[in-house]
C-alpha cells in the first residue's frame, strides 16, 4: 500500500536546480534511504515532503493526510534534523511535550506521560529533568526522536541525523532507528552510514544532481550498483 | 565653595514632588512601550510584507530622529493636526514611541539571533508560524531580550529631561528653574542626580530580579 507519492519534484533556489524532476513512492512501512553527494538535492527533497519548503512545481500526496493544510500535515510528519534543535530552554521532558500539549490538546499530565514512555523507549529514562545542554549529541538526537514521535507520526523523516555527532554515538542513534523501522514506522532516512541502510533499508536511492538516479534494495545496490555515478560514489564512501 | 545644607532641605520637598511626575511620565511610557513594541516587532517578523514595510519605515524614522524633535512635534504638530495633548500626555505619547520602536528592534534581532533551526522544528511539529514565535522562540528570546531592555528603559527615563522644554514639572524643569529662582546650583544640580539615581537604581534592581527569575 502507497503512502507517498511524488510526481515531477522541482525545486530551484536561485539559479541552482536543487530538485529537477524528482518521482518518489513510498510504501507502508517502509524504510528507504536516500545518499549520494552533497548539493544533489537530498536534504531538500524530504524538506518538500514536509513543506519547510514549497516545490516550485510537481505534487506530494500522502495517504490520509490532507495537501493544503499545512499544519495538520506537519503534525503527521515528523522529522530529524542533523543539529537536532531542542529547544535549549526546556528539558527533555518538555521537548517532547510541548507538542502534544499545545497542538493536540493533551493535558500536562497526559503529555508527560507520553514524553516519559518515549524517553524509556529512546533508552532515555532518568533524563527527563536534563536540559539538551546537559546531554551528549547522542541524547539530544534521541529525544530530538522522541519530540517527533510524540505526534505520533505516519512517516518519519530524518535529515543526516548522524552526520554532526561524534563517531561514538552515532551508534546509539542508529540502533534506535532501527528499532523504529523494525517497529513497522514508514522512513526516509537521508544519510551517509552505509551500515544502517545494509541493515535495515528496504531499499536505497542514490540522488546526483537533483535527481534519483538510481533505486535498489541493499543487496543489489551495494554488489551490483545500477549506475556508474554510484559506483565511483560507493568507492569513495566505502574507502575502497 | 561650601555645601548649603538648608538650602538643600529647603528645595528638596519640591524636587522629590517633581520626581513624582517623572516616575509617572516614565511609568506610563514604559507602558506605552511595553504594549507597541511586541506589536511592531511581531508586525516586522510575521506581517504581510506591506505591513512590514510600513511598520519598518516606521522605525527607522523615530530611530533616526532626536527624541527631542519628536517631543517637540507631539507637542506642536498634533495640535494643529487636531489631536490635543497635555503636556504630560504629550511626554508619555513621544517616550512611550521611542520606548517601543527601540524596545521592537530588540525582541526582533533577539528572536531573529535564535537562528532558522529553532523556528523550523517547531514548524516541523506542526506549530503555526505566530504560534512558533509566540510560544517557542519568544520564551527563548527573553532572556537575551530583558538586559539591553532595562538599559532602553534607563534611556527612557533620562529622556524624560527632555519634557522640561514643553512645561511638564518633572525633575529636570523643576531643578532648572529653582535654580534660576535661588540661584542655589550645587545643591540642587546634587538633588536632581541623586533622585534620577534612584529612580533609574530601582528599574536596574527590578530588573535583574527579573533576570536572575528567568535564569532560574
Amino acid at each position: 500500500m502507497t503512502l507517498l507519492t511524488a510526481r515531477h519534484l522541482v525545486k530551484r533556489f536561485g539559479g541552482f536546480t536543487a530538485l529537477d524532476g524528482v518521482d518518489l513512492d513510498l510504501g507502508r512501512g517502509e524504510r528507504l534511504v536516500i545518499c549520494g553527494p552533497s548539493g544533489s538535492g537530498k536534504s531538500t527533497l524530504i524538506r518538500c515532503i514536509n513543506r519547510l519548503e514549497e516545490p516550485d512545481s510537481g505534487t506530494i500526496t500522502i495517504a490520509g493526510l490532507p495537501s493544503t493544510d499545512l499544519q495538520a500535515l506537519r503534525r503527521r510528519v515528523g522529522m530529524v534534523f542533523q543539529q537536532f534543535n531542542l529547544f535549549p530552554n526546556l528539558t527533555a521532558r518538555e521537548n517532547i511535550a510541548i507538542a502534544p500539549r499545545k497542538l493536540l490538546g493533551l493535558s500536562r499530565a497526559e503529555a508527560d506521560a507520553r514524553a516519559e514512555a518515549l524517553l524509556d523507549r529512546v533508552q532515555l529514562a532518568g533524563h527527563a529533568d536534563k536540559l539538551p545542554s546537559g546531554l551528549s549529541g547522542g541524547q539530544q538526537q534521541r529525544v530530538a526522536i522522541a519530540r517527533a514521535l510524540a505526534m505520533e507520526p505516519v512517516l518519519m523523516l530524518f535529515d543526516e541525523p548522524t552526520s554532526a555527532l561524534d563517531p561514538e554515538m552515532i551508534r546509539e542513534v542508529l540502533d534506535v532507528m532501527v528499532e523504529l523501522g523494525q517497529g513497522g514506522m514508514s522512513m526516509i532516512v537521508v544519510t551517509h552510514e552505509m551500515g544502517f541502510a545494509r541493515r535495515a533499508a528496504d531499499r536505497i536511492g542514490f540522488m546526483d544532481q537533483g535527481r534519483i538516479v538510481a533505486m535498489a534494495p541493499p543487496q543489489q545496490f551495494f554488489d551490483t550498483p545500477p549506475h556508474p555515478r554510484l559506483v565511483r560514489f560507493l568507492d569513495n564512501i566505502l574507502g575502497h | 565653595m561650601s555645601f548649603d545644607w538648608a538650602a538643600f532641605f529647603e528645595y528638596l520637598p519640591r524636587l522629590i514632588r517633581a520626581s513624582g511626575v517623572t516616575l509617572q511620565v516614565s511609568v506610563l511610557s514604559l507602558v506605552l512601550a511595553c504594549l507597541l513594541a511586541p506589536a511592531l516587532a511581531l508586525s516586522r517578523l510575521l506581517g504581510p510584507a506591506p505591513l512590514r514595510t510600513t511598520v519598518q519605515a516606521f522605525v527607522e524614522v523615530i530611530r533616526g530622529l532626536p527624541p527631542l524633535v519628536i517631543i517637540a512635534f507631539c507637542y506642536f504638530a498634533l495640535p494643529k493636526l487636531g489631536v490635543v495633548l497635555s503636556g504630560f500626555w504629550c511626554g508619555v505619547l513621544a517616550l512611550g514611541v521611542v520606548g517601543a520602536v527601540y524596545a521592537a528592534e530588540i525582541i526582533r534581532s533577539a528572536i531573529e539571533s535564535l537562528g532558522k533551526g529553532q523556528l523550523e522544528a517547531a514548524l516541523a511539529l506542526g506549530f503555526a508560524r505566530w504560534r512558533a514565535v509566540l510560544e517557542i522562540l519568544l520564551p527563548q528570546a527573553l532572556r537575551r531580550i530583558l538586559p539591553p531592555l532595562t538599559n532602553e528603559f534607563a534611556n527612557l527615563i533620562k529622556a524624560s529631561s527632555l519634557l522640561s522644554v514643553i512645561s511638564v514639572h518633572e525633575i529636570s524643569q523643576v531643578g532648572q528653574s529653582l535654580i534660576f529662582e535661588t540661584f542655589v546650583v550645587i545643591e540642587i544640580l546634587v538633588q536632581m542626580a541623586i533622585l534620577y539615581l534612584i529612580i533609574i537604581g530601582t528599574v536596574t534592581l527590578i530588573s535583574r530580579r527579573l533576570e536572575k527569575g528567568l535564569s532560574a
